[in-house]
């Protein structure tokens, strides 16, 4: 079982409550455990910025365990313009639902609801710092198109730098046996905090400013979003930007099984004639989404403990 | 050759490592019985020493520093040693030790931490005491000695 009553980080996860969550996760999509568990609990989405996507995906998971959802969605519904502090908001919304998402701006403040209210939080995204449901949904993709998490051969290509997906991504993936390849500009390298992680961890990483070189090797690679703004120099992101565009024609020897990833939403680094490729996986990992924060809520209101 | 005036009655922070000693003192001027007291604080740089190569030292006269307050300064100088001195004598030995969690104390560098934005005590974990590296509980930023700033 998992052993805090939130998700709030993937710091905070062992590999064994990662696999718990991905096994509950496919018991749920199979059919094999019981919809219907969450029939009159109620979810709160507290969303203090937009997310679209985020907030609809855990909608759909509570509707389809049979609860209800209440929440905002953007700040400027909330109390916060009238000052109120954010514990005030939390503690009486804790009055109003069995299980809360947050989203919301500020770095921290997923952890510091947890503290603060009874019911169990999900951090739906904390400032710059962490998106766990993100993370394992994308841990999620991996396991579900090739059987497992471990010896993999798996490259993360793009914003290495500033990418909040990929720092998660790296913590999570960190935790298996898996060789990584570490493909960005020589601009937006990974931290030297992460590389330590690896090395704490004995992963064998590589870093290399070209996909092409290795992309017949790999089982799945993932892909970010190289943002212009991130670049000092306009003439260096006009240099990078068109080496960061896979294309059909690019996929031609990769092996079999190789699944291309992708956080969503894609500007133009993954070209549109890769999504009819039997090696585009970027749908199906947001349709995942759903499954994984379904296996969330179920796991955390306690509905798995009756049945195992 | 007297390097520093002795002192009486106080404190003395000695084994600073070079170039420490003024983030040492401003640990000392959040200190209010120390910095609007009557206290005289003395300091010295780049001694010579046998330990640690060069090294600074800090006597405050008529001050004493509580286990509190030397725990604030181990922070920034792990490695100093404390000495209250009485009647020219020295009384107490403080061992420096950072604590593994840090509650209340330091606030976080992040201007975007929910602890900047609420009214809500901080809390860092230790990650290396020698190194001077504190991670925020809450937004997960790891600070280090230089951005130091305490509650």
């Amino acid at each position: 079982m998992l052993s805090s009553k939130d998700i709030i980080s993937i710091k905070d996860l062992t590999r064994d409550s990662i696999l718990h969550i991905l096994d509950t996760t496919d018991s749920l999509l199979d059919h094999k455990t019981k919809h219907e568990t969450m029939r009159g609990k109620i979810l709160a989405t507290v969303f203090y910025e937009t997310s679209t996507r985020t907030k609809i995906s855990f909608n759909v998971a509570m509707k389809r365990l049979g609860g209800n959802v209440i929440g905002f969605s953007h700040l400027k519904n909330s109390s916060f313009l009238k000052g109120e502090s954010f514990y005030d908001t939390l503690k009486i919304l804790e009055g109003y639902c069995d299980i809360m998402a947050l989203r919301a701006p500020w770095e921290g403040a997923a952890r510091y609801a947890g503290e603060i209210v009874q019911v169990p939080v999900i951090n739906a995204g904390d400032g710059a710092n962490q998106h766990p449901t993100q993370t394992l949904l994308d841990l999620y993709t991996i396991r579900r198109t090739q059987g497992s998490l471990d010896n993999l051969k798996i490259g993360l290509l793009g914003d290495l730098k500033y990418g909040r997906t990929v720092h998660s991504l790296l913590l999570g993936l960190g935790l298996f046996n898996v060789e990584l390849f570490l493909i960005s500009p020589k601009q937006l390298k990974i931290p030297n905090r992460y590389q330590r992680y690896l090395e704490s961890r004995k992963v064998r990483y590589h870093q290399m400013p070209d996909y092409r070189e290795i992309l017949n090797e790999l089982d799945i690679l993932y892909v970010t979003r190289v943002q212009k703004e991130r670049f000092a120099d306009e003439i260096e992101y006009a240099q990078v930007k068109d080496s960061y565009i896979l294309t059909r024609a690019e996929l031609k020897g990769v092996r079999d099984n190789l699944k291309v990833l992708h956080p969503l939403p894609r500007v133009n680094e993954i070209a549109t004639d890769v999504d009819e490729s039997p090696h585009a996986a970027y749908f199906e990992q947001a349709k995942y989404g759903v499954n994984v924060r379904e296996a969330l809520i179920y796991m955390l209101m306690g509905a798995g403990k009756s049945e195992s | 050759m007297k390097q520093i005036d002795f002192i009486r009655n106080g404190t003395v922070i000695d084994h600073i490592k070079a170039g420490e000693s003024f983030k040492v003192l401003e640990v000392l001027q959040m200190i209010e019985h120390i910095s609007e007291g009557q206290c005289k604080v003395m300091i010295g740089c780049n001694f010579d020493s046998g330990e640690i190569g060069r090294k600074d030292i800090i006597k405050i006269s008529g001050g004493f520093l509580t286990q509190k307050e030397v725990n604030q300064v181990s922070l920034i100088a792990p490695r100093a040693t404390v000495s209250i001195i009485r009647d020219s004598r020295i009384s107490d030995k403080y061992k420096l030790q950072v604590e593994p969690e840090l509650h209340n104390i330091i606030a976080c560098r992040n201007p975007n931490c929910i602890t900047n934005m609420e009214s809500m005590p901080t809390r860092f974990h230790t990650l290396s005491a020698d190194a001077g590296e504190f991670q925020c509980h809450y937004c997960e930023v790891i600070m280090e000695k230089e951005d130091l700033r305490f509650v």
